[in-house]
């Protein structure tokens, strides 16, 4: 970053407000506003804050609660309390172990959710894992993603390696990809019996890939090369070119070699 | 404009690629989003690709994936422009375009003497030289072609664009547009061209990186 050390710090401790500009070190324990784009080497709320404008720096970290009006170029993002953010957000490294919620979309090499985050556009990432939950509006484009959690993505998911293990109920309008795998950890638990709604399972319309295995999973079409299908599954149909295995547990409508 | 459509089983089979594959050039964006086109069918949904450019794509990208990587193949079918400066002798060397394209192309400016060329201009200059390797085209609009790409190009950024040149009882016109929109004249118009800019920009592009081992 240019001409750092001229630049001078920002602390709000208390209530304060604040123009934006150049900024070296940035940080709210109190409650600020800040009525301009800031671009600053580090961004740290530890109370409530108010950005009018964008914002760009090297570390956002948010432990008490911020809200954004712009978009966010940071080269590590973290929250631990809850961040909004009315733009898109582009990051190296993005963690989120408490709430974030990004209207636009989210671009990102390696995202971490503990917490719950919702994007409301598109997320593309090289390597996303989620042990939290995740809701998307558009569509997923990473090179692997690792679920334990839950997530909701109304669009597609595409990612050279999907690996899910299903704890909640997981819904996507479409999956397609390399190697693809849905597996359920834990066994039936009572509940499950009396409240089948809340059951943990995939639901989606179309699984396609080169390998397959899947468990829980409710689908129309599941098309690729190798694919099994394990215990749990209600799918409608099954197209395959190499290889193909089904458990006598699941419920497949048809299957074609093609 | 109905396009001939291709499914997309019918594409893997034709070319032997798996889904996998398909799903990573996507994600690289050597496919363009638009052109995976959803549509409904009996058996769900279906995803349809429009027939000629899809061939030639996912052949484009098996031949010249053993020399580039899947990144470099990115930059080449982005529709992006580059920020390669070329200079005239050098353009000339490869053969990109002919001289006289060249020579048009700075009548039409105001630096008659201009020896550095950005890419934009260079593409400029090729869509010209295509344009009037055509034959549909003469000199005159060629030059009023330079100036509407040069005044209004960077208006579409990275979104692809075409130049229409049409015709009314001889009088040239040119428009630009988004790629792939629908445009309607009354009956005495008569479109002349179409040109694709960013068949050219990617037609451009592999020129580049081909010549770059010379």
């Amino acid at each position: 970053m240019k001409n750092e050390q001229t630049r001078p710090d920002l602390n709000i401790s208390g209530v304060g407000r604040a123009a934006g500009g150049m900024y070296r070190h940035v940080r709210v324990d109190g409650v600020g506003k800040f009525s301009g784009d800031i671009d600053c080497v580090s961004y740290e709320v530890n109370g409530t804050s108010g950005l009018q404008g964008n914002l760009h720096c090297e570390r956002y970290v948010v432990n008490g609660s911020a809200n954004i009006q712009g978009s966010v170029a940071a080269d590590e993002y973290q929250v631990n309390g809850s961040s909004k953010i009315e733009g898109s957000v582009k990051t190296r490294q993005t963690r989120i172990d408490g709430i974030t919620s990004i209207k636009e979309h989210l671009q990102t090499d390696k995202l971490i959710v503990n917490g719950k985050a919702t994007i409301d556009g598109k997320l593309i990432g090289s390597c996303v894992e989620v042990a939290g939950g995740i809701t998307v509006g558009k569509d997923v484009e990473c090179e692997t993603i690792e679920v334990q959690g839950g997530f909701k993505i109304k669009g597609m998911l595409n990612a050279g390696t999907v690996d899910i293990v299903l704890h909640h109920r997981c819904e996507v309008e479409e999956i397609g990809g390399e190697q693809i795998q849905v597996r359920r950890k834990s066994k039936v638990r009572l509940l499950d019996q009396f409240v089948p709604a809340m059951t943990p399972r995939l639901k989606t319309h179309i699984i396609e890939g080169d390998d397959i295995y899947l468990e829980h999973t409710h689908a129309g079409t599941v098309r690729g090369g190798r694919i099994t299908i394990g215990p749990g599954c209600e799918i409608g149909a099954v197209e395959y070119s190499v290889s193909y295995e089904q458990d006598p547990e699941s419920r497949v409508g048809r299957q074609v070699q093609m | 404009m109905t396009e001939d459509l291709i499914s997309k089983k019918e594409l893997l089979e034709q070319t032997g690629i798996s889904y996998g594959q398909l799903y990573r050039w996507k994600r690289k964006n050597l496919i363009p989003e638009d052109w995976f086109i959803r549509k409904s069918s009996f058996t769900g949904q279906e995803t349809f690709f429009p027939r000629e450019s899809i061939l030639t794509r996912i052949d484009r990208i098996k031949n010249m994936k053993d020399e580039l990587s899947l990144d470099e193949l990115a930059d080449v079918f982005s529709p992006s422009v580059s920020n390669k400066v070329l200079t005239r002798v050098e353009i000339e060397r490869k053969h990109l375009v002919t001289p006289i394209s060249i020579h048009l192309f700075l009548e039409s400016g105001s630096e008659k003497e201009k020896q550095t060329f950005s890419f934009e201009e260079m593409l400029c200059i090729y869509v010209l030289d295509q344009a009037l390797a055509s034959g549909q085209m003469n000199r005159e609009e060629g030059i009023l072609l330079v100036q509407t790409f040069q005044a209004y190009y960077s208006k579409f950024q990275d979104k692809g664009c075409d130049i229409i040149l049409t015709r009314k009882m001889g009088i040239p016109l040119f428009t630009m547009l988004t790629t792939g929109s629908e445009v309607y004249f009354d009956t005495g118009v008569k479109e002349v061209l179409r040109l694709s800019l960013n068949t050219y920009l990617e037609q451009l592009k592999v020129k580049l990186s081909e010549s770059e081992g010379f």
